[in-house]
């Protein structure tokens, strides 16, 4: 019995150790550009996605009509040219007439009316936010789409929505979109999509019909880390040819190694406090919804010593909604408007609103015996937040807030944020886009139930950003931008803690050909131009080097072996996992029976 | 068997004395190192304070907000206590009234209680703890629950076999004919005899619930107000202190669950021996 396990649990470890390479370890002169990732795709369904992770991929696999280049200039994709009509209510793109699906049929403006048209209609995902204010589209030949707007639209051509293939989609009917799944992930895009195995990876290849600049690189697997730190020893090792994500406190033992090269940049987003904004269901604080107490949090955290030390000084303290990346759209908050560190001021605050009774732990409630006691939920698997809770939950205690934390993965906040809404505040963060609306009208009424995860809504909130949509005065849109900053600062709904300091690693032996894009991200920067360019130095080098890796790999097991194993896909790492702990269970538990079989053997024998 | 003759024996027994010894300092640290050494995590050092090397001030360095990793140890000793032997008590209760109903009632509820026991006993314990904490909520008490329900299958089963034994001998009989009730039989004469044997394995089953505790805490589902050794290993790890090489804060935290595992161990071999007759030596 023992030694069938231990047989069994050699296979399977045999098995494991192959899992990584995948089919490719038979073709070695291929390229793989392997990027090290933290974040998983929540889904690769358009409608239903709004992670980075996901953002990125549809970036690679779908077309825009129009895109940005490495300078956040708008540049021509599957339009080539674009008229504005006088009255800037009428839009009219000239599309590319040679775009060809990934499955080989022809591209045509039906496509892109079939895209709009769904998501306008679906109301859902990411993209939905982008497309406020067309009121028709019309298609007067295959290559031409005429847009009507009700008003002028601002953020038209900054608007990325990746057109999806209607020859496939259009037979799902619209209210099971969300449930529709395109396995093969067919797009106009310099890259076509493989596979996604959970955990684990999503594997890219190159489209050598691409109608732009095709990629150099043959293949490109988006690496899941969990840990920060494997991936940074992963880079260093030559596993991964970059890394994303990191902050400043993981990279620093990379940083002396000169074979890597450190991108730092300001994210285009934000960390917030979050603070539940939805109707009273009985199921949290309801002291949360008064502005007061919410301001008077603020006064109460120390941001700039949050920053210094959980992201060793790295980062920018938060104030204003649109982050300082984003140039002139960022507000900036001067004199005494600003929120500073003041626990006094705090102090003051929460007595004003008749927290002035203190109990033995010192936290405060008012003559009804409301206490000052909130929950805050904070992401497990980002171990930076879980830290700045815990100062969070410090600093509010100086002042008399008890603070109760619960850690919860992301699909669990997910759920609980939209739907048992059984918290108070929450730490979790936007990324934004190049044009402000899309981060604006994550707050709006409009998206509550879809982008707005806290149920905030303020009419005069989405009057103004509504009304920004509609400026083509780019001087008084940015006004307009400014004054929906200075509204959400002064209601707090988030907490704006701060914009972090993200850092790219690049393994600057194996690739080269990346230049940072003007927000200094290589990579993750609403922009593909990297994924083009990004070369590795020579196939001599590159052989030798980064192929050495999965070579080891493949001598310890057959082709067939790794063959079979990349046509299992899935989860099979997890599936493995199981498998030995069912083993490993079952082999205990039959032991352990046979073990009180002889015990009641030996009872009998004694009687 | 009488208490001088069974203290002599486990003297008798160096493992036994070793584990015991080194259990008691443990506990002496959780009980007053707390009120001798201040700690409190909720106060940060200054920037310069972070991942220091043992000093002076800081016998153990400090950690990445800056705290003294040595008090963090000290608190953390009774956190890490408190919540195996919380949890084994919840084991212990379980699987001894599962063992003890199951054989002594037998028949068609002994076949229930048994195939539940089974059922425990195959599951993957750490994917199911990973489940039910998640679930639950990572609060002190969900995780001394969920380690709790998911660790009695092993004592029940043990629990049962001792008890199909008591029930055989005679002044159970008797008890019965003179119209002692199950309940007051299985008060009065079974469990005070396979008390013994629930001790010895209770001993052993603290070491599993301080290692699950452990484990718990490093793969984030511990209770971050409250940190145990296994939350100080989760932060260490996931703030970069093994590629910093800091092994002031992944070291002494790793080293003392294993001491403090090692000592229940040990002292429950030693029991076990004891108690089980066909273990002890004559």
């Amino acid at each position: 019995m023992k030694k069938k396990i231990s047989i069994m649990l050699v296979t399977i470890l045999v098995l494991m150790s192959a899992m990584p390479l995948m089919s490719f370890g038979a073709a070695q002169d291929e390229t793989i550009l392997k990027i090290g990732v933290k974040q998983e795709p929540d889904s690769l369904n358009p409608f239903v996605s709004w992670e980075m992770a996901s953002f990125e991929i549809f970036m690679l696999t779908y077309d825009s009509l129009v895109k940005f280049d490495r300078n956040y200039e708008v540049v021509p994709s599957l339009a080539t040219s674009w008229e504005l009509s006088d009255d800037q209510l009428t839009w009219t793109f000239h599309l590319r007439d040679d775009v060809k699906w990934h499955d080989g049929e022809p591209f045509t403006s039906a496509d892109v009316k079939y895209t709009y048209e769904a998501f306008q209609e679906s109301e859902m995902g990411m993209y939905y936010t982008s497309l406020g204010g067309i009121t028709a589209i019309e298609t007067p030949d295959d290559y031409t789409v005429v847009i009507s707007t009700d008003s002028p639209k601002a953020n038209m051509l900054q608007n990325v929505t990746p057109i999806l293939p209607a020859h496939i989609w259009q037979d799902q009917p619209l209210d099971s979109i969300a449930d529709f799944e395109d396995t093969a992930m067919v797009g106009t895009g310099p890259f076509k999509f493989v596979s996604w195995d959970m955990n684990q990876q999503v594997v890219l290849d190159r489209n050598p019909d691409y109608f732009g600049q095709p990629a150099n690189v043959d293949h490109l697997i988006y690496v899941i880390y969990a840990n920060n730190d494997t991936m940074v020893q992963a880079i260093q090792n030559g596993e991964i040819d970059v890394a994303l994500e990191l902050d400043y406190v993981d990279i620093k033992s990379a940083l002396s190694n000169e074979n890597i090269t450190d991108y730092a940049y300001e994210e285009n987003g934000f960390t917030e406090l979050a603070f539940n904004q939805s109707e009273w269901s009985g199921n949290f604080n309801q002291l949360i919804q008064n502005k007061m107490i919410r301001q008077a949090i603020s006064y109460a955290i120390d941001k700039q010593k949050i920053v210094d030390l959980v992201y060793d000084g790295s980062s920018t303290i938060g104030s204003t909604y649109i982050p300082p990346s984003q140039g002139e759209w960022h507000y900036a908050v001067e004199g005494d408007k600003l929120r500073g560190y003041d626990p006094e001021k705090a102090i003051s605050l929460l007595e004003s609103e008749g927290f002035t009774s203190v109990d033995a732990d010192g936290y405060r409630s008012n003559d009804s015996g409301d206490k000052l006691s909130f929950l805050l939920l904070s992401r497990s698997d980002n171990t930076s937040e879980v830290k700045v809770g815990q100062m969070v939950q410090s600093y509010l205690k100086a002042v008399g807030i008890e603070l109760n934390i619960e850690t919860v993965d992301d699909g669990v906040l997910y759920d609980r944020t939209m739907g048992e809404k059984d918290y108070d505040m929450f730490i979790w963060g936007w990324g934004g886009d190049i044009d402000p609306t899309v981060l604006l009208n994550v707050l709006t009424t409009d998206n509550i139930d879809n982008l707005n995860d806290i149920f905030y809504s303020n009419p005069e909130y989405d009057a103004i950003v509504e009304a920004q949509t509609h400026e083509m005065d780019r001087a008084k849109r940015v006004e307009m931008v400014h004054e929906a900053q200075a509204l959400l600062y002064e209601e707090l709904p988030y907490d704006i803690l701060y914009y972090a300091e993200n850092h790219q690693l690049v393994r600057n032996d194996l690739i080269t050909g990346l230049t940072p894009t003007v927000s200094g991200a290589v990579f993750f920067a609403n922009t593909i131009v990297n994924y083009a360019d990004a070369t590795f130095i020579t196939e001599a080098a590159e052989s030798s080097m980064n192929s050495s890796a999965p070579a080891e790999n493949t001598a310890d097991s057959t082709p067939a072996e790794s063959e079979s194993e990349s046509d299992g896909g899935g989860s099979s790492g997890l599936v493995i996992a199981i498998v030995v702990i069912v083993v490993i269970g079952g082999g205990f538990f039959i032991w352990q029976r046979n073990k009180s079989k002889k015990a009641n053997e030996n009872q009998k024998n004694e009687w | 068997m009488k208490e001088n003759q069974f203290i002599k024996q486990f003297l008798k027994n160096k493992m036994g004395v070793v584990g015991f010894s080194m259990l008691v300092i443990f506990i002496l640290i959780a009980l007053f190192g707390p009120m001798i050494v201040q700690y409190d995590p909720q106060v940060f050092g200054e920037r310069a304070d972070v991942l220091n090397p043992p000093s002076a001030a800081h016998w153990l360095g400090t950690d990445d907000l800056g705290r003294d990793v040595f008090k963090a140890l000290i608190a953390g000793s009774r956190v890490s206590l408190i919540v195996g032997v919380a949890a084994t008590f919840i084991s212990m209760f379980i699987g001894t009234s599962v063992g003890i109903f199951s054989g002594y009632l037998g028949g068609k509820t002994d076949n229930v209680l048994m195939r539940i026991t089974d059922v425990f006993l195959v599951l993957p314990w750490l994917p199911l703890m990973l489940v039910l904490a998640a679930l639950l909520g990572s609060n002190i008490w969900n995780i001394i629950f969920v380690i709790g329900i998911t660790g009695w299958a092993g004592t029940a089963r043990i629990v049962r076999a001792q008890t199909l034994t008591e029930k055989e001998r005679q002044y159970i009989e008797r008890s019965k004919s003179f119209g002692a009730s199950n309940l007051f039989i299985i008060w009065h004469h079974i469990f005070p005899n396979v008390f013994p044997l629930v001790f010895a394995n209770t001993i052993l089953v603290t070491a599993t619930s301080i290692l699950s505790e452990t484990t718990l805490s490093f793969l984030g589902m511990g209770d971050v107000s409250k940190p145990s050794w296994g939350t100080t290993l989760h932060f260490a790890f996931e703030s970069g202190a093994l590629s910093n090489k800091a092994y002031w804060y992944f070291m002494p935290p790793g080293v003392c669950v294993l001491l403090l595992v090692l000592a229940f161990t040990l002292m429950g071999f030693a029991l076990d021996e004891i108690v089980n007759p066909k273990l002890r030596q004559r």
